[in-house]
């Protein structure tokens, strides 16, 4: 058990730009960390480098009080589960799990309880002499686990450990996973570029692009105050609609968007988009799931402040609610402008009284869950 | 392992993976520069010698001669055996004809034909002497002389009856790999069959034919065995004349000169192969095959199928039936008139006769040892080394599958004949080490290609998630990477092991006298008309080749391999392992 600090880590290959750009981030003790982000963002790349196959270009990596940049893989005592499980196929499962307390000159007696242990907790008890291919995929997912947690690491990695899996047992398998970490209170760093998975799982998650942090923080922070427009898109359903400030009121900032209409919105005190001035150029993260459908609009010069107008373009049932795509109108008169950027995505409890495509109507997003991001 | 200073470390960007890389690096590309590269160099420099006379020589003396016999030799062979190989592929992928079967069974049998061996019963079956032209004048009054396979004729029937397989086995690839459809579509379109095949059939399955036509003229202009039974004056038979002469100027700027031509070959080929596999083709449908109708039809091919089963079965056939000749009986007669076990029983209980398989097991053994080693290291460097170097390895270690035997040969007396910095003061003339450091060089090439073609199936994160459960780089090359490899590394090595076993063609450059290893023994034994005692050692040979191409076909495909479903191809010349040797 330690904790594990990243200062300034880069990584570039070659000539091309850093896969991993000056990344600082300290995990604490016992806490199940994420690195979420798009397919090539360095999240790889950043657990590759802690568990010491990468070495950084530059920066320096510590477990607690001890500098690892420079360890090799095998004496850094990490346990990590691959993305395509590297199961040793030349070995039966019980021989997989006990292979790093062979490493660590446990004693037979000993290795052969502490494997039967561990594949216990993964639900595997008494799979210890099959072969490797007579398992099904999520049980060498948890053959895989057993192996990283029986040697009782200091850091436990994962790379995307489920992305292998269907959908239901990736469900399962996730809580298992978290509820062993829980009860082992092993440091753990999880990849995974399904936002879902690390809102559910994750202590505090690091949203991850183009080999930049974008935010740190907890789950529920990183959904409703995304720190930059791309946090905002890629957690959740979230438009994003650019404007720009035209009052500044205490806690709250008037803004202007691009259509004409008025919101108001909390500043950030405690970092977020920071400090605003009138007439900075920004951009408001609007939930789709924090707008309320008024109904038919009145004429563009009724418009009441804090709503938007825009015409219904499309309507499709999820089932428990329905998702509907509407275009924003142009200030003055009611036309659609036909911009891609103009569509914004709203989702309601589902009802039998849905205007018709074409309608125009308004729409009050929640101003306290409205957020500001830098555009 | 202690930490670097930090600064110095950043700098490298090195991980303890990639300094492992290194460190098993040095030790392998100094063996391969100091038997494999620099002896091609001494060769080289020693053919430079007296202001290049030895070029004057060959450019004025019989070697240009020789050299215009060998590609025309080489051409030929590869035209017949084009034809023959194309022809049965064809055959066996396309029709259904009686007699199919057994057709498709014997049709790789010449691949276990030991190479000495092999050429010399061509010889007795259809050379001037042979039972063949024999029986022809017996039977039909026709003079044995005009019907037998002698000289340049003989050569070529040897090559295109040992060679034909490297057509027959890329051609039928091919076929397989085709899209049956295609030529449907093309026949739809109102192509003849002609047409369909001129331009739909062909054009796809030139690769085939490009792979098999640079492979089989690599190896034809290699050949020695041949020339030497039939005496034509291939550029190989100079050099070894050259040699026992002591021109050795001479037969360093021949063997340069052949050099030259077969590495072109290989680069050839490597960068043939290379293109080839980026534009690769689509899968190929299954295709039903064309039943072969009518009576006649189907008459005239069982009675062609039973002629060509003959005709393939013959060499070995011939092989067994001269192993029970008695020594010294066989003169005119069609077939020898007397019979025996007693060759096979002297070779065991007498210890002269047993002596040549002794050291030759011995010294192929050794040999075999000291490829696994360096070949498997080798593929595991040239894998796992992300830099420039992992070319330039791979292409040191494949060069002597490019070098013909006689020039390996060449290269060893020339390079180690006196202590020199380059061999690092070691002597191996008229030493008993020179065997083995012979098939080693010859033979490695085959267990580096097995070693790193099943490298290139072990996902590379099973050695990560090793050294991350706390094995050493070493700990994980024996625990993990290595248990992994054996089954394709012990086939490689086997196949080394037999070709060892029966070398002939380097082996007859520099054995030391009192040390004959087996093929000599079989040579000298023929020479002196011991044609029974030759002949069984010989069917040991074929049948130490029977054992081990079974045991390669049992540890193909073991049930805990796993294939990567994006395996990239292996940096690695795609080359195939069939002897190279005639
Ligand atoms: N060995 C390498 N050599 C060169 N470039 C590399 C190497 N490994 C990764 N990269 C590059 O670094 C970037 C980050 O890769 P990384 O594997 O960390 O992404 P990732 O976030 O894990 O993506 P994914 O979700 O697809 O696994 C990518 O652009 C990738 O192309
Ligand atoms: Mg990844």
């Amino acid at each position: 058990m330690t904790s594990v600090e990243l200062s300034h880590v880069t990584k570039t290959y070659g000539a091309a730009a850093p896969s991993v750009d000056d990344l600082s981030l300290t995990i604490e003790d016992g806490e199940f960390f994420t690195l979420l982000g798009p397919s090539g963002c360095g999240k790889s790349t950043t657990l590759r480098m802690v568990a010491g196959f990468v070495a950084p270009t530059s920066g320096t990596i510590r477990f607690g009080e001890r500098d690892v940049t420079s360890a090799p893989p095998y004496k850094r005592d990490t346990g990590m589960v691959f993305q395509s499980y590297a199961l040793f196929p030349h070995m039966d499962v019980a021989e997989n799990v006990g292979y790093g307390l062979r490493m660590r000159k446990v004693a037979t007696a000993e290795r052969r309880t502490r494997v039967d242990e561990a594949l216990a907790v993964v639900g595997l008890a008494g799979y210890g002499e099959r072969r490797i291919d007579q398992l099904s995929g999520g049980q060498q997912q948890r053959v895989a686990l057993a192996r990283a947690l029986v040697v009782q690491p200091s850091v436990l990695l994962l790379d995307e450990p489920l992305s292998n899996l269907d959908a239901k047992l990736r469900d399962e398998t996730r809580s298992q996973i978290r509820e062993i970490q829980r009860k082992a209170g092993t440091t753990s760093i999880y990849v995974t570029h399904d936002q879902a998975e690390a809102m559910a799982m994750s202590d505090r998650i690091a949203v991850m692009n183009g080999g930049v942090l974008h935010q740190l923080g907890e789950p529920r922070e990183v959904y409703r105050r995304p720190a930059t427009a791309f946090v905002a898109r890629f957690i959740g359903r979230s438009n994003v609609l650019p404007g720009v400030v035209e009052g500044r009121d205490g806690g709250t900032a008037a803004v202007r968007l691009t259509d004409g209409s008025l919101l108001h919105t909390p500043v950030a005190v405690d970092g977020g988009a920071g400090d605003v001035a009138v007439g900075d150029e920004i951009a408001l993260s609007v939930r789709s799931e924090a707008v309320e459908l008024l109904g038919p609009a009145p004429a563009a010069a009724d418009r009441a402040e804090g709503t938007i107008h825009a015409r219904l373009a499309m309507v499709e049932f999820t089932g428990s609610s329905c998702m509907l795509g509407l275009d924003l109108l142009d200030g003055a008169d009611d036309e659609a402008a036909g911009q891609a950027d103009r569509r914004i995505l709203i989702t309601i409890p589902d009802t039998d009284d849905l205007p018709r495509t074409g309608d125009v109507v308004a729409l009050r997003p929640d101003p306290a869950r409205i957020w500001m991001v830098a555009r | 392992m202690t930490a670097l200073p930090s600064r110095l470390r950043r700098r490298s960007g090195l991980t303890a993976a990639d300094r492992f890389v290194y460190v098993l690096a040095l030790p392998l590309v100094g063996i391969l520069l100091v038997y494999i590269v620099f002896p091609m160099i001494a060769t080289f420099v020693t053919s430079t010698g007296d202001d290049g006379a030895a070029y004057a020589d060959f450019t004025s003396g019989s070697s240009g001669r020789a050299l215009v016999l060998s590609v025309g030799i080489s051409v030929a062979s590869v035209l017949t055996a084009g034809l023959v190989g194309g022809a049965l592929a064809v055959l066996l992928t396309r029709f259904e004809f009686p007699g199919r079967a057994a057709l498709r069974v014997f049709a790789l049998l010449p691949m276990a034909l030991p190479p000495l061996i092999g050429a010399m019963t061509f010889y007795y079956l259809y050379g001037a002497s042979g039972i063949v032209p024999r029986l022809v004048q017996e039977t039909l009054g026709i003079a044995a002389g005009s019907v037998a396979a002698d000289g340049v004729w003989g050569v070529l029937l040897v090559h295109t009856m040992t060679m034909y397989p490297y057509f027959y086995l890329s051609v039928s690839a091919g076929l397989a790999g085709s899209d049956a459809s295609l030529e449907e579509a093309a026949m739809n379109l109102g192509a003849s069959r002609a047409t369909m095949w001129r331009t739909v059939l062909l054009p796809m399955l030139t690769p085939a034919l490009v792979s098999g036509a640079l492979l089989t003229f690599m190896v034809s202009m290699a050949s020695f065995t041949a020339p030497q039974f039939y005496n034509v004056n291939t550029l190989t038979m100079r050099i070894v004349a050259s040699k026992t002469s002591g021109s050795y100027e001479l037969a360093a700027a021949q063997s340069t000169v052949l050099s030259l031509v077969s590495i072109l070959f290989l680069l050839l080929m490597r960068w043939y192969q290379n293109r080839r596999s980026t534009r690769s083709a689509s899968k190929g449908t299954p295709q039903a095959l064309k039943v072969v109708h009518g009576a006649l039809p189907r008459t005239l091919a069982a009675v062609g199928s039973a002629l060509l089963v003959v005709v393939l079965v013959a060499p070995v056939a011939t092989i067994l039936l001269l192993s029970f000749t008695v020594d010294g009986t066989w003169t005119v007669q069609i077939l020898p008139p007397e019979y025996t076990l007693e060759n096979f029983t002297t070779i065991f209980t007498d210890p002269r006769s047993l002596r040549p398989l002794l050291v030759s097991s011995q010294m192929s053994g050794l040999a075999m040892l000291a490829s696994i080693v360096v070949g498997v290291l080798t593929a595991w460097v040239v894998a796992r080394w992300k830099g420039r170097g992992a070319g330039v390895l791979d292409v040191m270690i494949m060069l002597p599958w490019a070098l013909p035997g006689t020039v390996v040969g060449i290269n060893i007396v020339t390079a180690f004949a006196a202590p020199t910095p380059f061999n690092l003061g070691q002597v191996f003339i008229g030493s008993l080490w020179i065997l083995p450091l012979a098939y080693f060089i010859r033979f490695v090439p085959l267990v580096f290609r097995n070693a790193a073609a099943s490298l290139a199936q072990i996902d590379p994160s099973v050695e990560e998630a090793a050294q991350n459960l706390g094995a050493g780089p070493w700990r994980t090359l024996r625990t993990v990477t290595l248990p992994l490899m054996t089954r394709g590394v012990l086939a490689g090595a086997l196949m080394a092991f037999v070709q060892g076993f029966g070398e002939y063609v380097a082996s007859v450059v520099v054995y030391p006298a009192r040390f004959a290893p087996l093929s000599v023994e079989i040579y000298n034994r023929q020479y002196a008309n011991e044609l029974g005692s030759a002949f069984a050692y010989g069917s040991l040979q074929m049948l130490a080749i029977l054992v081990v191409l079974i045991i390669s076909e049992l540890l193909e495909n073991p049930r805990w391999r796993r294939r990567r479903s994006s395996a990239s191809p292996p940096a690695v010349t795609a080359v195939p392992t069939q002897p190279v040797t005639v």
